[in-house]
């Protein structure tokens, strides 16, 4: 059972990092957290831990912008799984009436004056930058 | 009834166009949502930039009132739900001018919700277009990528500044519905102070949803046309990318989602490659932030101080003014010209300035190029000369050789009266004498006037060219209607 | 050790104020004290000149009877706090070289109140760890051994270098971060006092951020009197930063009575935790004996979720770090690695950066946000993070304050755990709970391990009652007489 439901999280096409625009929709209209977290959560203390592989691991070190090397994967793999593994026994936890926790904080958002503060600063926010030119940022070229 | 007028004949017949409108719209303050750096428009590079705006290490986020008041403000105009609770979150992904790695948005509680606008179209009607949801968010800065050879370079000035993301429904079905909305928006913000909705500068700018269907078929899929930044660009987006989507279907393809970019110059929209890349913006509540709550009393405080709006200001119009629905609508249409018609208005006839602030006047500025704020005549001169007309001091046609002459030099009308002499004659002696004069000389034309009575137009003619326009059309034809009897039976 | 270096914070200060020494003199008596103990790693940047030159400032306010409450105390500053013109790179190597155009809130306060920078401390690469081995500038070392045995030994982490420098007296306090534990675990580990305040009490602007919502700068000093004393100068509201609260700050030297007599002092049965050392349960017992004696009231109360709140805590924190080190890209400061494009530069500039805990951290978090297991793991967390509050809320009906072991082991040795992530993650145990729910707690030396090494107990307080804290921590510091010393091995 968990490892079919494995298999809709990565195959299905409306899973994460399966084309644009999908993964922005799918929390605001619940298609996976609706259709497939549930089966995820009541198969996998049962079944089995939840483990990382490689490809998953590239592509998470891509949306993270971290270069990580071929020989590289099966270590990090490893070690995300070990620690995602050890973090699923919060399954065993009843939620369901819970609000999650917003701010350690209990108090309202302060607001600030509509002031303009700032001085300009552009030697301060430029002074240690690799690359500036002519007072902007310089950076490798973006193609559009 | 189901309106087949916007439909768009494909070679296996007809498609509607659907379309859903994304506005960003910047928020009037003079510091940034979350930091205290200007907002100026036109700044010398990096100078608008806070140790906040660079996202230097350990800056955190402060918000700014005025930008939460403007999105209030900006909800109770578009009829919206107020939500007294509202969350911050941050969209990750990385982008040389996104600082922090991720824009400050709000993801599954904005500010505002549900609301709904009016559009007024060219024909007179008017629909109702549903608005999803307003949230305030950060701006990015600047990418330029032509500076340099190999290298991009990054201005910040813009990052951070407070936008307004407005959401409508997939309500629209033409490209003039689209546009009709963007103009709408537009005045409503300009009316409310909340957005100058200039988007040249780019305060305003919208993304296009568009899609195609059979009528009455389910939703098709939807490409995305980013960052339109003219209305007649939206017209001109919208045309063309529903023609692609027919074309692709009708070939037996299929339309992929994504996003696009409409190229000006050539007329057409491209498939933006560097967006293809999958997207998982992994959105979360701000820690850095709390969640954003004040009361109904809040609301009502903003509510009480807020203006008339376009599309009460149209019935007023039409109830209090007598004008046309048409007229009223040209109007309010801007929040400028609605109080430049008001002005000249005010104590005087009405419709007579209604004719001539949407006729005469928003004629001559159109043919210069100019707005009403640059306008080189003002209301109080135009009402002058409306004035002169109504006491009949200069008839209407001389007033519209004063417009022009008003409209070239920024003179008041009496002056140039008074300069070029064009004081009306009323006198009718004066006028008596002119109509003889021009009797004596034209014996035959007496003759052929008595025997057939419209010639009698001639006369009329003739005797405001002898006074050079001036006469009083009205006493002219009541005194040559003496000379000429049968005239009067007429 | 000289005489100078021997006094407590507030020693120091009352004899700068009588005159017996000047402020000079007992920076001087710093600035060599560091030099002689560079074998610590406890210092990532010395500023002798800016010391004394400081130093001579206060000594011209002292002179003249202007000095703040702090004036002339020479501190450390953890390497996380962003200092003027001092670089500061929260040993990380993506930060190489970053120099400050501001000054960090809290440290602010301490230099407006007269206090001297003696130099940036070592901690574990942007906080992340516990035994300060993740940093860039290589790892801090405990000044403390086991008996016969020359191990070197971790301060703990990631506030290691802070836990370190006054365990060797190389600083008269310091300023430190505990975002898990990173306070009061490296006092535990180094016979020292570390307190964290309530979420809010310091401004966190300019502390270099590892997971908003729960890091909390705080003192790692002496003795508890010394935590007051530099607690109510780093403490205080701040507009600039949103969760600060605006609530006064009491004098807290003033709340240490001695005087406990009534007080309920809650005993969570949660934390007796299995394969606990023996050594550190009788050592709990200890405490509970040592309160009750001093009249407090000994109340057995229940944290059913304590058992969640460290992976909690691993879900949350990772969650937090992966954007708030977003803004680490090479395009505005730091290490940048030329790339055949935007992206390519990216992350190249990341890989070559961050170090191992970090990426690992960095990619748990983004894994745990990404679309499809937000709710399953985020949402998740937060819930049962409101839960631990709520565990909380409920003991608090029955007493003012809890008591509970450090950490469940005392200080290990440097390599002993750092292939072992989990292993690692478990000194964090008994004091993540109190992060997740914003409470202010303190670490308090109370004995030492069979094999001679400090052992700590710790006290968790109320939210923003951090007087009855220190009030509690005094009582307890008292009866433990805790007066070992490292041998100063590393003079040699």
């Amino acid at each position: 059972m968990y490892a079919d439901c494995r298999g809709y999280l990565h195959h299905s096409g409306l899973c994460w990092l399966q084309g644009s625009g999908c993964s922005d929709n799918l929390r605001a209209n619940g298609v996976l957290s609706l259709r497939c977290v549930p089966v995820l959560l009541k198969f996998q203390h049962k079944v089995g831990p939840m483990s990382v592989d490689q490809n998953t691991v590239r592509k998470v070190a891509h949306l993270a912008r971290i270069a990580v090397q071929e020989d590289e994967l099966d270590h990090f793999a490893k070690e995300m799984s070990t620690i995602l593994d050890w973090v699923e026994q919060l399954s065993e936890v009843d939620t369901d009436q819970v609000e999650p926790m917003t701010s350690a904080v209990a108090q309202n958002m302060r607001l600030r004056a509509d002031e303009a503060t700032s001085p300009p600063l552009r030697d301060e926010v430029t002074r240690n930058a690799s690359g500036s030119e002519d007072g902007f940022f310089a950076v490798p070229k973006v193609v559009e | 009834m189901t309106d087949t007028s916007n439909y768009i004949e494909g070679l296996t017949g007809s498609w509607e166009i659907v379309m859903g409108l994304e506005i960003h719209a910047q928020v009037v303050s003079n510091s940034k949502l979350f930091s205290g750096a200007p907002t100026e428009f036109g700044a010398e590079q990096n100078t608008q930039v806070s140790l906040v705006d660079a996202a230097l290490p350990g800056m955190l986020p402060v918000i700014n009132e005025k930008c939460v008041e403007q999105a209030v403000r900006t909800g109770l105009g578009l009829k919206a739900q107020v939500n007294l609770r509202s969350v911050f979150d941050r969209k990750n992904y990385f982008y040389p001018d996104l600082p922090q790695g991720y824009q400050i948005s709000q993801f599954k509680y904005p500010i505002i919700g549900e609301g709904i606008v009016e559009i007024d179209l060219s024909n007179g009607d008017t629909k109702d277009v549903r608005i999803e949801r307003l949230h305030l968010e950060q701006d990015a800065g600047k990418s330029l990528h032509d500076q340099h050879p190999s290298m991009s370079f990054v201005d910040l000035n813009r990052s951070g500044v407070a936008l307004m993301e407005i959401v409508s429904m997939p309500d629209m079905r033409s490209a003039e519905e689209a546009q009709a909305f963007v103009k709408k928006i537009r005045a409503i913000l300009r009316y409310l102070g909340t957005c100058d909705g200039n988007m040249e500068q780019g305060s305003m700018r919208a993304d296009v949803n568009v899609s195609v269907r059979r009528p009455g078929d389910e939703l098709g899929t939807r490409c995305e046309i980013k960052n339109v930044n003219s209305i007649r660009f939206i017209g001109q987006a919208i045309e063309y990318e529903a023609r692609r989507q027919v074309e692709v279907i009708e070939d037996g393809g299929t339309i992929k989602q994504e996003t696009r970019l409409f190229d000006s110059k050539a007329g057409v929209t491209r498939s933006m490659r560097s967006k293809e890349e999958a997207h998982d913006y992994r959105y979360f509540p701000d820690p850095d932030l709390l969640p954003l709550v004040f009361t109904q009393e809040y609301v009502d405080a903003i509510a009480a101080t807020l203006p008339e709006l376009p599309d009460d200001k149209k019935a007023r119009f039409v109830s209090e003014y007598g004008l046309s629905i048409y007229d009223a609508g040209v109007l309010v249409s801007e929040k400028a010209r609605a109080e430049f018609f008001e002005d000249v208005a005010k104590g005087r006839d009405a419709k007579m300035a209604s004719n001539w602030v949407t006729g005469e006047f928003f004629g001559a500025l159109n043919k210069a190029g100019l707005a009403i704020d640059t306008s080189p005549v003002s209301a109080k001169q135009l009402g002058a000369l409306i004035e002169l007309i109504k006491d009949d001091t200069i008839s209407g046609r001389i007033a519209k050789d004063v417009f022009e002459i008003m409209f070239e030099t920024g003179d008041d009308p009496a002056k140039i009266v008074e300069e070029k002499g064009l004081r009306q004659v009323t006198d009718l002696g004066a006028i008596e004498a002119a109509i003889d004069e021009v009797m004596a000389a034209n014996p035959d034309k007496v003759q052929q006037a008595i025997e057939k009575p419209k010639m009698v137009g001639w006369f009329v003619g003739q005797v405001m060219k002898a006074t050079s326009g001036k006469a009083n059309p009205q006493a002219v034809n009541k005194l040559l209607a003496a000379k000429f009897p049968p005239l009067a039976e007429d | 050790m000289t005489e100078l270096t021997k006094l407590t914070l507030t020693e120091a200060r009352d004899k700068l104020v009588a005159k017996e020494f000047t402020a000079q003199e007992l920076t001087q008596a710093y600035v060599s004290a560091i030099e002689a103990a560079r074998p610590l790693n406890a210092y990532v940047l010395e500023t002798a000149d800016k010391a004394l030159e400081m130093a001579k400032a206060s000594d011209a306010r002292l002179q003249k009877g202007e000095g703040g409450a702090l004036e002339g105390v020479p501190l450390g500053i953890k390497d996380l706090f962003c200092t003027k013109d001092v670089r500061t790179t929260a040993c990380s190597h993506i930060l190489d070289g970053y120099v400050p155009a501001y000054e960090s809130s809290v440290t602010a306060n301490l230099w407006a109140d007269g206090a001297v920078l003696l130099g940036k401390l070592n901690n574990d690469e942007f906080a992340m760890g516990s035994s300060n081995e993740t940093s860039f500038e290589g790892p801090a070392v405990n000044p403390w051994r086991r008996k016969g045995d020359d191990t070197q030994l971790v301060p703990g982490g990631s506030s290691g270098g802070s836990s370190a420098a006054v365990a060797a007296h190389i600083a008269l306090a310091t300023t430190a971060t505990d975002t898990g534990g990173s306070i009061r675990q490296p006092a535990a580990f180094t016979g020292t006092v570390g307190l964290k305040p309530t979420y809010g009490r310091c401004p966190r602007w300019g502390v270099i951020a590892f997971a908003s919502s729960l890091d909390q700068p705080g003192p790692i000093t002496r003795t508890v009197r010394d935590a007051a004393v530099m607690l109510k100068s780093m403490a205080g509201f701040d507009p600039k930063d949103t969760t600060s609260a605006d609530v006064p700050v009491p004098d807290y030297e003033a709340a240490l009575t001695g005087d406990i007599r009534g007080l309920k002092v809650g005993i969570p049965k949660e934390y007796r935790v299995d394969g606990m050392a023996a050594e550190i349960d009788a050592l709990w017992q200890q405490g509970i004996d040592w309160l009750k004696q001093a009249g407090a009231e000994i109340v057995d109360v229940s944290l059913p979720h304590t058992k969640y709140a460290l992976p909690a805590y691993y879900i949350v924190a990772p969650a937090e770090a992966s954007s708030n080190l977003a803004r680490y890209d090479g395009v505005r400061y730091g290490l940048r690695v030329d790339g055949d494009n935007i992206t390519d530069m990216y992350e190249k500039t990341r890989a070559a950066g961050f170090g191992d805990e970090v990426k690992r951290r960095v990619m748990v978090g983004t894994y745990v946000l990404s679309a499809g297991y937000y709710d399953a793991y985020y949402i998740k967390a937060q819930k049962v993070r409101t839960l631990i509050s709520q565990d909380f809320a409920k003991a608090y009906e029955k007493c003012d304050v809890l008591l509970t072991p450090t950490t469940p082991t005392p200080a290990f040795g440097i390599g002993e755990n750092i292939d072992d992530p989990l292993s690692m993650y478990l000194n964090d145990v008994f004091t993540v709970t109190a992060n997740l729910a914003g409470l202010p707690g303190i670490s308090v030396p109370a004995g030492l391990s069979a094999n001679g090494l400090p052992l700590g107990l710790q006290l968790i307080g109320k939210s923003f009652d951090e007087e009855t804290l220190l009030r509690t921590a005094g009582v307890l510091e008292e009866a433990a007489a805790f007066t070992a010393a490292p041998e100063a091995w590393w003079r040699a």
